[in-house]
């Protein structure tokens, strides 16, 4: 179910009154048949592969707390995890992998691999599939008890607020939640509704507006693009996915809140980061974090001393990995970062490319700089553009592509005609080719997002006169609510359902 | 009481708020956005001919013309694609017409069946892919098409039109050629297809969600004008600050052209000679022409590249053997309409004209086809 229709809406608000309507037992069972019937409405036929991994994972959990001997359990671990990343491998993987053997076998005069039937990916599948994973890993290390009954562990799996697209949640943040319901109160409810509008406004104002900007240019053809066109570019898309990524993550999150279950963020004004690293706190938290904790962490063979809260943990003992060990574990993590994202090149060049930023960052750091009020605007002057240029391997349409249109950027002579230097008009120096309204709109943008951040630091976090900031939100309010209204239809799928 | 409720009441009171505004700016108006669209007085007409469907859009509605075709026994078939020239009509009042219609009524009286597809903006992947579900659906013995210099500009495939690659025959047809395999991987790659493919649960409950708002919420009515209004408000500052770069940069709407980037000309006018050479592969006869233009007013192209793209699409219509007529100068005197351009100033309309021009049109492709179609005489 799209979270912007009319649809979602309907659902949302009978489901919230069920569940606060309805006793334990019954509001266990509804939350899992809800997730199920959301999940129904894009194709039913897939309900069954996502009900045998919570089934699987929910029996393996529970022998895993049984088994004395530690190898024991290490071996239904396993179970699980062919099972779970063989699935996942199958639907998003498969078709990539013959298209390279077969591209390889042609290349060298063999006849290729042939595939007679298409494979469609579940949706959702990724985030799922992690979910299930990593309450199966934590009770294998002891962090979670099991859970006895089936359908919690099913309401878990399947809380339709974050099936299809994330946040990716912890079974020991969500599941006592969903197990004692929490008291009724408006503050939640507040939040939740302003948080689902807030979501719809960034999706279906913002990000479904961007969008024809970002398509038309990156359909043109990228030997004509000049770097300054590179450059819109990426800023554009890195604005849609921002906006349409954390949209989702808002509705998720004020959908959850309006039945009293907190979510830990999952974004937080991740362009204002002042380097790589920093940008990885606040860009899809909880898959940065779920990453860290169960493949970085494994990968580095470094034992987490502590479970992470809110998606977010330091607490690691990282004195016992060696150097090479960690650089390592540091390009690998992130090129299987980049390929659950999508099955392309281009996505594990993304994943790489973010690799290299956080050695470069971490090689940086050792010069001991100290940190100062200069130094973090400097470094958010770096790490932006920085970050959008990955972005160019996000949204090319080929590895190729992305190539040049990185090999355009490092080029100086494509920031300005040259040949055209003595010409009497100045437009004719800017190597425009793609929509200026796209220039303008990257640097509105730009500017926009910086505002927001100031205005909520400096004005509504600091604002004491109740009055004026009860005026404020009512602005708010009816400024989104106007907005959204207009323009809301389910016309498009959020980019992230594709991953 | 009222504290620990505060914020629900404001944000209620917001979205009351929100809700009353929208209605009081836009439950009083009523604008033909498409109109807006063509030009200043220019409307979009799609006219019919003794009750038949014989001017149609993209597939969103052509079937109805095909329909209407094939049910009548004739000597030929032609089929005319074009572009917003062929249904916007400039200053139209009841009774004029439309080129198409006036060629439909010429040829029927020769038991001919003429049927025209025009979409506003086409481009030639967008007329090659129609023109491959076109042949899968009807025989033609003659085609039409234009050969326009502003479709050059575009790129993509409409969802609209792309939605005919789901069949097989197009998509076999599609297969064939080097450029119909771009187009397909082209469509793949975006949602173009998603979205209009099979209905899947939500989509059907969507959408009765949507007719039942419709047709009960009067609120939901005023959307459409308020999105229009909107995007119109944006459309405005966008001219104004198109002004201040003009002004900046010291440009001029004599010097101002508009960009077709090499890779995407030869992208569309490959697209453009397919076409040519499917048809003439399946021995239908083609006529390419060069559309009317006023030759009074500035032409914003690169006249270099507006000459190499008439000679580009001459000699591949010499290579296949079909005909090639320059109509540039077909539609003269004070028929032309007026438009706003990139900054927002009243200009010549260098596409639309009024039904005065449209007569003219029809008489100069009458006088082409009759001249080069053989099998029709």
């Amino acid at each position: 179910m799209l979270f912007h229709s009319f649809t979602y809406l309907i659902f949302l608000s009978l489901t919230t009154t069920l569940y606060w309507l309805s006793n334990r037992s019954i509001r266990i069972w509804m939350l899992f048949l809800a997730g199920i019937v959301f999940y129904a409405f894009w194709r039913w036929e897939y309900v069954f592969l996502m009900l045998s991994t919570l089934t699987l994972d929910f029996f393996i959990a529970q022998r895993i707390e049984k088994q004395k001997e530690q190898k024991h359990k290490k071996r239904l671990l396993l179970v699980s995890l062919i099972f779970n990343l063989g699935l996942l491998f199958y639907f998003k993987y498969t078709l990539f992998f013959v298209g390279e053997i077969n591209g390889l076998l042609s290349h060298f005069g063999h006849s290729t691999i042939p595939l007679p039937w298409t494979i469609i990916l579940p949706i959702g599948i990724s985030f799922y599939t992690f979910q299930s994973i990593g309450y199966v890993v934590d009770v294998y290390r002891g962090y979670k008890k099991p859970v006895c009954e089936y359908p919690l562990y099913g309401a878990f799996v399947t809380f339709f607020p974050q099936l299809i697209a994330g946040p990716i949640l912890r079974a020991r943040e969500v599941i006592p939640q969903i197990d004692k319901k929490p008291k009724f109160n408006t503050s939640d409810l507040v939040v939740g509704i302003r948080m689902i509008l807030a979501g719809l406004f960034l999706k279906v104002v913002l990000a479904d507006n961007i969008a024809p900007f970002v398509d038309d240019a990156f359909s043109t053809p990228v030997e004509t693009l000049s770097a300054l066109d590179v450059w819109v570019m990426t800023f554009l898309f890195g604005f849609q996915i921002y906006f349409d990524f954390s949209a989702y993550s808002h509705i998720a999150i004020g959908s959850a809140k309006l039945m009293g279950i907190h979510f830990p963020d999952n974004f937080n004004y991740p362009y204002l980061a002042t380097s790589p690293k920093d940008f990885w706190k606040r860009w899809h938290i909880s898959l940065s974090s779920w990453i860290r904790d169960y493949l970085y962490l494994p990968l580095a063979a470094i034992k987490p001393r502590d479970v992470s809260v809110d998606g977010l943990s330091t607490v690691t003992d990282q004195a016992v990995a060696t150097k090479k060990r960690l650089l390592i574990a540091l390009l690998l993590t992130w090129i299987i970062m980049g390929f659950w994202h999508g099955a392309n090149w281009t996505f594990a060049a993304w994943g790489l490319w973010h690799a290299i930023l956080i050695i470069g960052y971490r090689f940086l750091s050792n010069l001991s700089f100290k940190p100062s009020k200069m130094i973090g605007f400097l470094g958010w002057l770096f790490t932006l553009p920085l970050v959008m240029l990955g972005w160019v391997f996000f949204r090319a349409n080929s590895i190729q592509d992305a190539a040049q249109m990185f090999g355009t950027v490092a080029k100086p002579s494509s920031y300005l005609n040259f040949d055209r230097l003595g010409t009497s008009y100045l437009w004719e120096l800017l190597p425009i080719n793609i929509n200026p309204i796209a220039y303008l709109l990257a640097s509105i943008l730009t500017l926009g997002v910086l505002l927001c951040w100031l205005f909520k630091t400096f004005i509504w976090d600091r604002c004491e006169q109740v009055y004026l900031k009860k005026a404020m939100l009512i602005a708010f309010v009816a400024f989104e609510t106007f907005f959204v209204f207009t323009f809301l239809q389910s016309k498009g799928q959020f980019i992230y359902f594709q991953f | 009481m009222f504290s620990k409720h505060s914020d629900l009441i404001a944000v209620i009171l917001g979205g009351v708020l929100g809700l009353s505004i929208l209605w009081f700016l836009f439950a009083n108006q009523e604008t033909e956005f498409d109109k807006l669209g063509l030009g200043i007085g220019t409307s979009q007409v799609y006219q019919t001919y003794n009750d038949r469907n014989v001017h149609c859009g993209d597939l969103t509605n052509a079937n109805l013309c095909i329909a209407d075709t094939n049910s009548h026994k004739v000597k030929g078939r032609i089929a005319l694609l074009g572009w917003s020239q062929l249904h916007g009509v400039n200053q139209y009042q009841e009774g004029q017409h439309t080129a198409p219609w006036l060629l439909v009524d010429y040829y029927s009286k020769k038991n001919i069946d003429f049927v025209t597809f025009s979409q506003g903006n086409a481009n030639p992947q967008e007329h090659y892919v129609f023109f491959e579900w076109l042949m899968s659906q009807t025989d033609l013995k003659g085609l039409v098409v234009g050969a326009w210099m502003q479709g050059m500009r575009e790129e993509n495939i409409r969802s609209s039109i792309a939605i005919a690659m789901q069949e097989p025959e197009v998509r076999d047809s599609l297969l064939s050629t080097e450029v119909g395999n771009k187009a397909l991987q082209m469509i793949e790659s975006s949602d173009a297809l998603q979205t209009k493919g099979s209905a899947s649960f939500q989509d059907v409950v969507e959408t009765k969600i949507v007719e039942t708002l419709k047709d009960n919420v009067s609120l939901w009515r005023v959307r459409e004008e308020a999105e229009g209004q909107i995007r119109l408000f944006f459309r405005n500052i966008k001219f104004n600050i198109v002004k201040l770069r003009n002004i900046l940069l010291g440009l001029e709407k004599e010097n101002w052209m508009w960009p077709i980037p090499e890779a995407r000309y030869n992208k569309n006018i490959q697209f453009l000679e397919t076409l040519v050479e499917e048809a003439r592969k399946n021995n239908i006869e083609v006529l390419i022409y060069v559309p009317p233009r006023p030759s009074d007013a500035p032409f914003p192209f690169d006249p270099d590249l507006y000459a190499r793209f008439k000679n580009d699409v001459k000699t591949f219509s010499d290579k296949y053997g079909a005909h090639f007529a320059n109509l540039e100068d077909c539609v003269t005197g004070d028929v032309w309409g007026t438009t706003k351009d990139g900054d927002g100033e009243l200009i010549q309309d260098i596409t639309h004209f009024k039904a005065g021009g449209h007569a003219q049109l029809a008489k100069c492709l009458e006088k082409e086809i009759n001249k080069n179609f053989r099998s029709i005489r």
